[in-house]
C-alpha cells in the first residue's frame, strides 16, 4: 500500500494588492519559506488574483508530495465576483474540489501505478543486476525475482501428520516424451529428511548437494545424524526456495525455506503456482490426528485440486514421506499407496465437478 | 637414593587409574591422583576429572600436557556447538570430537580418555576413547596403567544396573586396589557422579581408603612399623 493521499489544504490566501512602489535599498524580502508536507500528505497551495481591468478572478493551485515534486497544477479563471471575499471564497472551492480530483485519480489508477513504479525502479536502474545491491527503496530485486521464479513452478506442498511428514509435488511435464518419474523435484539429503523444490529444477539440485554435504559433514564432525532444524539453518544460507521434512531425535519435522534466507518451522507448507489454494486445503486438515498413510491421500488431492487443468501443462505426482511406517527414512511412497491416492485424488475431484 | 641419577626432564605423565561406569540413571567417573616426571611424583593431589560442559566430563591419562590440550580444544568446540544449537551438547558429540583430534593427530598425541557424562536423548554414557583414536561405547571402561590390575576385578564385579552408591563404591574400591598394585598410580581417589540432576563430586583421602594385602597402615615412626602386624586381608 503507498502513501494514502490525503490532501493538507494550506489555507493562506494572498490578497492582490497594488504593489507599493519598490524601495530597493531598503528592501526586505518576507521570510517565509515553502516547506514539504511530511511523508503520507500532499500539500495543496493556492491563491487567487483579481484582475478588475478584465474584470476576472485567476486561480493557481499546485500540488505537491514530500520531496517537493509537482504532482498536479492548475489555472483557471472566473468572471469577477461582487466582492474581494466571495472571489477569495471562490478560489478556496476551486482549488479543494481540484484536489479532490486528483485525489480520486490516484486512487483509481493505484492498481496501474504499482507496477508502473516497480518496472521503472527496477528495469534499467541497475539495483537489480546483483544480490548485493539494494535499490533506495531498500529492496533487494534480484531476490524478488528468485521469488517469481519460485511463484510460477508447481505447487509443492509439505505436511507434518502425528507420526511423520508427507510431501508432495506438482512436477509439471516439459514433454510428453519423458519418461514418468524423471526430473525428481523431491530428493533424499540424507537417511531421515530430503527436501522438495520449487523454482528452477536445476538450482534445486545444487541446493540439494550442497544440504547432502552438510549432512555428511556434520556428522563425521559431530558423530550423530545433523538435526533437522540446524540442516534448514544451514542450507538456508546457501539458499532458493524449498521444503524440507525430516525425522530427527525431536520427532517429525518441517521446514521451509524462502529465496530470501529465512527459515521457519511449519505443520504445513506451501509453495509454488497454487499456493494460496493449497495453504487454505492444508488448513482446513487436523493435522495432529492424521496418520500419514491418511495425509498422502490428503497431500494428493489438495495437488491435484490445485492444479489448473486449462492453464497448466499436464503433471506427474510426487510423494515422499518420513514416518514410523517408512522406519523413519526418507521414502517414495509405496506405488500401492500412490495409486490409491491418485484415485482418491481424482474420484475428489470427479464429485466436485458434480457439484 | 642418588637423587643426581633420577631425571627431572621427563615430560609429566599420569602413570593413571581412570575408570568410568555407567549405572541406572547416570555415570560414575573415577580416577587417582597421582602425576610423575619419571620416577618423581611431580603433583599428588591432581584432577585427572576435566569437565567439558555442564553435563559431559573426561577422565584424562597419559601425557598431561597432551590430554589438557585435547580437552581445551573440545572443551571449546562443545561451546560453539551449544551455541549453534541452542541445546546442550550430547555425550556422543563430545567423545566424537575427541576422537577426531586423537585420530588425526595420532603421531603427536600420548593420551587416552574415559568420557562420561549425561544427556536427554541417550541418559547416562560412557565412551573409552584409547591411544590410536577407536571410539568405543561401553557400560564401563577402565584406562591407565593401573587399569591392567581391573581386568579381571570388573568382570566379576560389575553388574548391569547398580544404583549409584553401588556404582560410586566400586570405583573407589578399584582405583585403591590399582593403587595398591600400580606404583604410577596413588594419591587420592577422586569420583564424578553425572546424572538428570546434576553432577556431584566426591572426594577420599589417602588414609581413608582400603588397605589390601601387605599395604602398611600410617604410622608415626619406624619403631611403629616395625611393631604393627599386617593387616587382614580382604575386610572389605
Amino acid at each position: 500500500m503507498g502513501p494514502s493521499p490525503n490532501v493538507e489544504a494550506m489555507t493562506t490566501i494572498q490578497r492582490a494588492i497594488p504593489p507599493e512602489p519598490l524601495d530597493l535599498a531598503n528592501h526586505n524580502p518576507p521570510k517565509v519559506y515553502w516547506k514539504p508536507p511530511t511523508q503520507p500528505f500532499f500539500k495543496v497551495n493556492f491563491d487567487g488574483v483579481v484582475f478588475n481591468d478584465v474584470k476576472k478572478v485567476g486561480t493557481r493551485v499546485v500540488i505537491r508530495d514530500d520531496m517537493g515534486l509537482v504532482l498536479a497544477s492548475m489555472s483557471y479563471s472566473v468572471p469577477l465576483a461582487n466582492s474581494v471575499a466571495m472571489a477569495e471564497a471562490i478560489v478556496v472551492v476551486k482549488a479543494l474540489s481540484f484536489a479532490k480530483d486528483i485525489v480520486q485519480k490516484k486512487k483509481k489508477s493505484k492498481k496501474d501505478r504499482k507496477t508502473k513504479t516497480k518496472n521503472m525502479s527496477s528495469i534499467g536502474t541497475g539495483y537489480d543486476l546483483a544480490v548485493t545491491t539494494f535499490s533506495p527503496d531498500g529492496r533487494v530485486f534480484q531476490i524478488e525475482y528468485a521469488a517469481k521464479a519460485v511463484d510460477n513452478s508447481g505447487t509443492v506442498i509439505g505436511i507434518k501428520c502425528k507420526d511423520g511428514i508427507v510431501m508432495g509435488v506438482e512436477k509439471l511435464i516439459a514433454s510428453k516424451m519423458m519418461l514418468p518419474g524423471s526430473n525428481r523435484r523431491i530428493h533424499a539429503v540424507h537417511r531421515h529428511s530430503g527436501m522438495a523444490v520449487a523454482g528452477l529444477a536445476a538450482d534445486g539440485r545444487q541446493i540439494v548437494a550442497r544440504a547432502k554435504s552438510e549432512a555428511s559433514n556434520y556428522e563425521s564432525t559431530y558423530g550423530e545424524p545433523i538435526p533437522i532444524k540446524e540442516l534448514a539453518d544451514r542450507v538456508a544460507s546457501y539458499v532458493h526456495l524449498f521444503i524440507l521434512g525430516g525425522y530427527d531425535r525431536d520427532g517429525p519435522q518441517l521446514y521451509m525455506v524462502e529465496p530470501s534466507g529465512v527459515s521457519y518451522r511449519y505443520f504445513g507448507a506451501a509453495i509454488g503456482k497454487g499456493r494460496q489454494a493449497a495453504k487454505t486445503e492444508i488448513e482446513k486438515l487436523k493435522l495432529s490426528e492424521l496418520t500419514c498413510r491418511q495425509g498422502v491421500i490428503e497431500v494428493a488431492k489438495i495437488i491435484y485440486g490445485v492444479h489448473d487443468e486449462a492453464k497448466d501443462k499436464d503433471f506427474e505426482l510426487e510423494l515422499s514421506w518420513v514416518c514410523d511406517e517408512s522406519n523413519r527414512l526418507h521414502q517414495k511412497v509405496p506405488d500401492e499407496l500412490l495409486q490409491e491416492a491418485k484415485a482418491a485424488a481424482k474420484a475428489a475431484l470427479e464429485e466436485m465437478d458434480a457439484d | 637414593m642418588d637423587l643426581s641419577k633420577i631425571n627431572l626432564d621427563a615430560p609429566h605423565s599420569m602413570g593413571t587409574t581412570i575408570i568410568g561406569v555407567t549405572y541406572n540413571g547416570g555415570v560414575v567417573l573415577g580416577a587417582d591422583s597421582r602425576t610423575s616426571t619419571g620416577v618423581y611424583v611431580a603433583n599428588r593431589a591432581s584432577d585427572k576429572i576435566t569437565q567439558l560442559t555442564d553435563n559431559v566430563y573426561v577422565c584424562r591419562s597419559g601425557s598431561a600436557a597432551d590430554s589438557q590440550i585435547v580437552s581445551d580444544y573440545v572443551r571449546y568446540f562443545l561451546h560453539q556447538h551449544t551455541i549453534q544449537l541452542g541445546q546442550p551438547a550430547t555425550v556422543k558429540v563430545a567423545a566424537n570430537l575427541i576422537r577426531l583430534l586423537a585420530y588425526n593427530n595420532k603421531n603427536m598425541l600420548q593420551t587416552g580418555m574415559i568420557v562420561g557424562g549425561w544427556d536427554k536423548y541417550e541418559g547416562g554414557k560412557i565412551y573409552g576413547v584409547p591411544l590410536g583414536g577407536t571410539i568405543i561405547e561401553q557400560p564401563f571402561s577402565i584406562g591407565g596403567s593401573g587399569s591392567s590390575y581391573l581386568y579381571g576385578f570388573f568382570d566379576q564385579a560389575w553388574k548391569e544396573g547398580m544404583t549409584k552408591d553401588e556404582a560410586e563404591q566400586l570405583v573407589v574400591k578399584a582405583v585403591s586396589l590399582a593403587i595398591a598394585r600400580d606404583g604410577a598410580s596413588g594419591g587420592v581417589v577422586r569420583t564424578v557422579i553425572i546424572n538428570s540432576e546434576g553432577v556431584t563430586r566426591n572426594f577420599y583421602p589417602g588414609d581413608k581408603l582400603p588397605l589390601w594385602h601387605e599395604e602398611l597402615e600410617p604410622h608415626n615412626s619406624l619403631l611403629d612399623i616395625l611393631n604393627s602386624t599386617s593387616p587382614e586381608p580382604m575386610n572389605i
